[in-house]
């Protein structure tokens, strides 16, 4: 079934766009260490707030374009005519596990001379390479909403599958739950959240714990979704045959509701993730998510909220914003078409 | 009808209750107490803080403290503000008229928009009009709304032909009220785009699919068969019925009238409610938190509630599903 | 079921009217009535400007980042506060803008005895309060009576004292603690209505700066609340609010009015003590607006749109406000370097919380206690890369406790840091600590990591932090940044004592070195490290103490100059406070400004009263 699904999803054109941005963000972020010339932290002080570099072919190869700094007090670099740095392909920069299997230290692009830098997005505040940074960001950004989502979804699953299908008591219960659940203003909620939980945590371990506050905060949308529907499968003549048949509850719901509520799950899961990731964004950007030094496409969003950023002209520090909103759009764009597909009628809001 | 308000109001309440009680605990949950911060500080006297402790039951449980806080809170008082050495209430009192305006605004700007819009999407259906609108209603429900709002301060900075934040000018209390006006609406004008923009997109795809439903049906056929003009038959017919269901969406807007700004308040430096919750959390400002949460709760819900009287009263159905 | 036309237009002009009517309230702004203010005639001893004479009339409109708390000067604590209260009070002496010695103000001159003990003031004759009430020696009398006034048991009539056997004071304010000399309290003797005699108990050098710099209340406007133990609530943020000409000084400036979050309006004291060599009263500004804003960066920005007056750009944005020196018609001038300094440091405090767990732990304070351990991290900070980077070359690396803008205090021949890692590696080697890969361990084997906190509004700062981070790194040393508020911070070194290491800074500090007391003595309120001790702990420590003391004695001031070039070294030496970099120092102001004089160590406002501008709105 899977299978038919992403054939008919690849096979419209606005499915197939919105899935081949999703795969490529993916593999950058799986694959970020190889894509990558430098690390996230590596700071580089005599070239901060360097626009990104320019490229040029020359003695045979590509070459990333030398500058040198003419006003400090204004990072203001010139490039030098003629000088440049040769690109190396899958040479050595630095050390890595690559998906997590073995060491490498093989890049895509690297800079065999190191008094040189090349930088494909220019560099921030502290030097450092925002491409990279890009990159790494990727992966919390990204992996936030795949997380979340699971989480989501089996909650929102196992509470709204089992007040749709067995109803009375648990159903009143646990509507009255999620009725109370999404009454609270989602940022309030995430603000107060975090200033409540973030002491109880290391700093290192904010990813989960922003995962926690997000899913906490979104799986009641989702369950009241998933009751509606599973409230209409139980409807259904095959359902009711069963049950009059004797099956076991938890054997109708594995064998007959749960296939059905998969695709539309699925549906629901696809329009749910841009939540997450502008949920992570907002919350990294007001500085109560990911913190320095790490990476996440909010955080380096904050950077750019600083006044000179605005005047001086950095405008690469506003490319993980639209970063996000690639992100976003791609998943709104997949969800509509994997919605036309499993169900037009379908209400997922 | 009116009982099925009444029936409403009346989950209404143990709503409210659970939702302040649970933001409450989480308050409480934060490292020590309430008046933590203020004892560092030495321009508070201590008379203030030992008042302070004994009217909110500061050294008690938390579900004492609660109570003691719901207590003071029908009296009126909201408690202090470190941060601001105000009393909460009119601090509040200030914010939430900032932000009252900011969501007004926008949500004039935004509807005032995406009507026609939508109206005309639906009537040139897959014209290219119809495509670049969808085309951009998608990428205005995409963009990440702080994003938005850094973009124009950007954009700000370097036309200088809007102010980079804040409500009003230096020279505010200087101004004729007419200059006044002027001069808010001119800040005004960032915000709101950075808030509408969402909006218009969400609504006009709502408005549009409506009214194609509803050209679609029976009694458009008649007029159009009775020999009405087009132009009548569109806006006096059609347009009526196919706002309906936007109705409950009105409900929706006016919930997040004072929680929604949150993140345009805080790039563009509005002082707003939200700005003020975002401030008081840095600085741990608890009491001024808990009332900025328990605001923005009370809208939202009342705007819930709005929204499914709205729709109740103009869809029977609703009603008396609800009775069963 | 169909929705008429009527109603959704009814409800729409309903929307708009409501919101036209919302509009307009935000008109309305009711404005406190001022009663009269009595003009007292020109002070026989007034003042006369040596400045050409100008026209009344101009506004001046600025920024200020933070907001006021109160305007009683025994109670304030903010930086918005001191500025405010500074506009409006005044104090017997000032100091000299181009070589920053004590000169007269409102003391027209002084007498010091032969033993360094008794100093005579002589003030100005003819001078007004604001209100237009004598100025005498009795209010600056009752002034000092606030500071050391104590509670009396109320049958004997005998001050009453603490567990420890001090005083128990009235009204507990910085000045009573501040301007006790070794614990003991001068003598203030009204000789005659323009004279005022102190009587130190011991020598004590910088009297004349610290006590003639005393704010001075005035007598007859808070005389009632000083006996009936009200002063402490007295010009209250309400004050301000609603009666702001009870707020009566001696300055160029009084309250006009202020709108909390909002703005602070001051209006020319129609009684300022000087005048112009036309025999006009100054000052010839009429009024000044003083917006509150979020922060500098806001307060540049208004600044560069042309919007406001004066202001102090920020390192980092020098560039960009430069640019529009043509277009906005402003100047931007390089002062130099500031008096501000960046600064980190461990936390020594050997105590123990309340659960009886220690505040640092043990393992750690044993590196931290270590000065070979400082050291190396001092040698490890690329203080250049910092400046290069993070303040766009418009700022000086800070090598000790003084920065070069004292040029007379000022010790170069103190041990400097430069960005020497080799050396870190050798102390470290030195105290035991091995590398096991990239990574450093102590001697017990505990890998060598600790978290640092900062103020997270201050945006240079967080880039120095972070820059540090990757220094201690490559040192084979995790830093855990923390990001938070500045009162979390406060509460955290002064309070709680819950941190391990800290960045932060220090602004301003008058120009004697013993202004530095309460931050380099062991038993000072600020001596970060570990404050308040009721003796010394270490034998630096000491030194420093004694140094202090004596610089505190002694009037000479090549002898002063001595032992303060003494304890700048050994903070050097023993880096309790690892200093990073001092910001140069960057004022703008608008050119329509006539008489503007600006010097390195008074700004460009020094001359307030006289500089004046056309009049055009």
């Amino acid at each position: 079934m899977f299978w038919g699904m992403i054939k008919q999803v690849l096979r419209r054109p606005l499915g197939l766009a919105a899935a081949s941005v999703l795969v490529l963000l993916y593999l950058s972020a799986i694959l970020a260490d190889f894509l990558s010339p430098y690390p996230t932290n590596l700071q580089d002080l005599e070239r901060t707030y360097h626009p990104p570099t320019g490229f040029f072919f020359a003695d045979g190869g590509l070459q990333v374009q030398a500058y040198e700094l003419v006003d400090p007090s204004e990072a203001r670099y010139e490039a030098i005519e003629g000088q440049g740095y040769p690109v190396e392909f899958f040479g050595r920069g630095f050390e890595y596990q690559l998906l997590g299997l073995f060491k490498t230290d093989r890049h895509l692009l690297t800079l065999p001379d190191l008094a040189g830098r090349m930088y494909l997005l220019g560099s921030d505040s502290t030097g450092r390479d925002v491409f990279s940074r890009l990159l790494f960001g990727a992966r919390v950004s990204l992996f936030i909403g795949l997380l979340g989502i699971t989480i989501t979804t089996s909650l929102g699953f196992l509470v709204g599958g089992f007040s749709g299908y067995f109803g009375g008591r648990f159903d009143f219960c646990a509507m009255r739950l999620v009725e109370f659940m999404m009454a609270m203003p989602g940022l309030y909620l995430l603000l107060a959240l975090r200033s409540a939980l973030a002491p109880h945590f290391a700093s290192d371990q904010m990813f989960f714990v922003i995962v926690i506050i997000l899913s906490l905060i979104g799986w009641a949308g989702t369950a009241r979704v998933l009751r509606g529907m599973t409230l209409s499968i139980r409807q259904h003549q095959y359902v009711m045959a069963a049950e009059s048949m004797g099956q076991s509850s938890f054997v109708i719901l594995r064998r007959h509701v749960l296939p059905n509520l998969v695709s539309y799950l699925l549906v629901a899961a696809t329009l749910s993730i841009p939540g997450y990731v502008l949920g992570e964004a907002a919350l990294s950007f007001l500085g109560l998510g990911i913190q320095e030094p790490s990476a996440s496409w909010g955080l380096m969003l904050s950077q750019a909220q600083d006044v000179k950023v605005f005047y001086l002209n950095f405008w690469w520090l506003l490319t993980p914003g639209a970063a996000i909103f690639l992100t976003v759009i791609a998943y709104n764009v997949l969800g509509d078409v994997l919605r036309d597909i499993v169900d037009p009628t379908m209400k997922t809001r | 009808m009116i009982a099925f308000i009444i029936r409403r109001l009346l989950t209404l309440i143990p709503l409210l209750f659970g939702i302040t009680m649970l933001v409450f605990i989480l308050m409480s949950l934060a490292p020590g107490d309430f008046l933590t911060p203020v004892r560092a500080q030495r321009d508070v006297p201590a008379e203030l803080i030992a008042a302070i402790e004994v009217e909110f039951g500061l050294d008690q449980p938390w579900y004492v403290q609660y109570v003691k806080w719901l207590g003071n809170v029908f009296e009126g008082n909201l408690g202090h503000s470190w941060a601001y050495k105000l009393p909460v209430s009119d601090l509040i009192g200030q914010r939430i008229f900032a932000t009252f305006l900011l969501s007004l605004c926008a949500f004039v700007f935004s509807w005032a928009i995406a009507i026609p819009l939508g109206v005309l999407a639906a009537i040139y259906k897959d014209s290219i009009f119809d495509r670049i609108s969808a085309g951009l209603a998608y990428a205005a429900l995409s963009i990440p709304e702080f994003f938005l709002a850094l973009l124009l301060v950007f954009f700000a900075a370097q036309t200088g032909w809007f102010p980079m934040g804040g409500a009003t000018s230096i020279e505010y209390e200087y101004m004729s009220w007419f200059e006044q006006m002027l001069d808010r609406a001119h800040h005004l004008i960032l915000p709101t785009v950075a808030l509408g923009i969402g909006s218009i997109a969400s609504i006009m795809r709502i408005m549009r699919a409506n009214f194609l439903d509803t050209i679609r049906a029976g009694f458009v056929t008649t007029a159009r068969a009775k020999g009405q003009r087009e132009f009548i038959v569109m806006f006096k017919h059609a347009l009526r019925n196919a706002i309906n269901p936007l109705v409950s969406a009105f409900g929706f807007a006016f919930s997040g009238l004072l929680s929604g700004a949150l993140m345009v308040e805080i790039v563009l430096q509005y002082p707003g409610l939200g700005q003020l919750m975002y401030q008081s959390i840095l600085r741990e400002d608890q009491f001024v938190v808990l009332a900025a949460v328990m605001m923005g709760c009370t809208m939202l819900v009342l705007g819930n509630l709005l929204a499914d009287i709205l729709l109740a009263w103009s869809d029977p159905r609703i009603r008396l599903e609800a009775k069963q | 079921m169909a929705f008429s036309n009527f109603r959704s237009i009814a409800t729409l002009r309903a929307l708009f009217s409501v919101g036209f009517s919302v509009l307009l309230a935000t008109g309305c702004d009711p404005v406190v009535e001022h009663p009269q203010a009595v003009v007292a005639a020109i002070p026989a001893d007034a003042k006369v400007a040596a400045f050409a004479v100008g026209v009344h009339g101009a506004t001046v409109v600025e920024t200020i980042p933070g907001d006021l708390a109160t305007l009683n000067p025994l109670v304030n604590e903010s930086a918005a506060g001191s500025a405010a209260i500074g506009r409006i009070l005044d104090s017997l002496i000032t100091l000299d803008p181009e070589t920053g010695a004590v000169i007269p103000n409102l003391a027209k001159s002084w007498d010091i005895s032969a033993d360094n003990l008794q100093y005579t003031f002589h003030l100005r004759r003819g001078v007004h309060w604001s209100d237009g009430q004598p100025f005498t020696a009795e209010d600056v009398v009752f002034t000092w009576g606030t500071f050391f006034a104590k509670e009396r048991d109320p049958v004997t009539g005998e001050p009453l004292r603490t567990e420890n056997g001090t005083f128990q004071y009235r009204y507990n304010s910085r000045s009573t603690f501040g301007q006790m000399i070794n614990g003991q309290e001068p003598l203030v003797e009204l000789l005659d209505d323009y004279t005022v005699r102190f009587t130190t108990p011991e020598v004590y050098a910088p009297f004349l700066l610290f006590g003639g710099g005393v704010e001075l209340l005035p007598k007859h406007i808070l005389q009632g609340a000083f006996e009936d133990g009200t002063l402490m609530d007295q010009w209250s943020v309400d004050t301000a609010i609603q009666e702001p000409w009870k707020i009566v000084g001696l300055n160029m400036f009084v309250l006009e009015s202020y709108r909390p979050g909002e703005r602070i309006v001051f209006k020319r004291n129609p009684n300022y003590w000087k005048i112009d060599s036309a025999g006009q009263r100054l000052p010839y500004v009429e009024r000044i607006i003083t917006k509150i804003v979020q922060d500098v960066n806001s307060s540049n920005v208004a600044f560069a749109q042309g919007l406001t007056d004066f202001e102090s750009i920020a390192p980092d944005n020098v560039a960009w406000v430069k640019r529009g020196e043509a277009r906005f018609d402003y100047t931007i001038l390089d002062m130099g370097p500031s008096s501000t300094t960046n600064f980190i440091w461990f936390n020594l405090n050997p105590g123990q919380r309340a659960d009886d767990q220690p505040y640092v732990a043990p393992h750690k304070f044993a590196w931290f206690n270590d000065k070979r351990f400082r050291q190396a991290i001092s040698y490890g900070i690329n203080r250049e890369g910092i400046i290069r980077g993070v303040y766009f070359n418009r700022a000086d690396i800070l090598h000790g406790y003084v920065s070069p803008k004292r040029k007379f205090w000022y010790n170069d021949q103190i041990r400097k840091y430069g960005f020497l890692p080799d050396r870190s590696r050798a102390l470290f080697a030195e105290l035991g600590f091995e590398y096991r890969g990239k990574d450093l361990y102590d001697a017990e084997g505990n890998r060598v990591a600790f978290a640092l906190m900062t103020n997270s509004n201050n945006g240079l700062r967080v880039e120095m932090a972070t820059v540090f981070k990757e220094n201690m790194a490559a040192l084979g040393i995790e830093v855990e940044l923390q990001f938070l508020d500045f009162n979390t911070i406060i509460n955290k070194t002064s309070d709680s004592f819950d941190y391990e290491a800290c960045m932060l800074g220090l602004g301003g500090g008058a120009p004697d070195p013993y202004a530095g007391k309460d931050i380099l003595m062991s038993g000072g309120r600020l001596h970060f490290t570990n404050p308040q001790q009721a003796a010394p702990s270490t034998q630096w420590e000491a030194r420093i103490d004694e140094l202090m003391r004596s610089i505190g004695r002694h009037t000479d001031v090549e002898k002063r100059k001595a032992d303060f070039f003494e304890v700048q070294a050994i903070m050097a030496e023993e880096q309790p406070m690892i200093f990073l970099v001092s910001a140069k120092d960057y004022v703008g102001y608008r050119n329509r400004w006539e008489n503007i004089q600006p010097t390195a160590l008074g700004g460009v406002t020094w001359n307030l009263e006289s500089l004046w501008a056309e009049v055009d709105e």
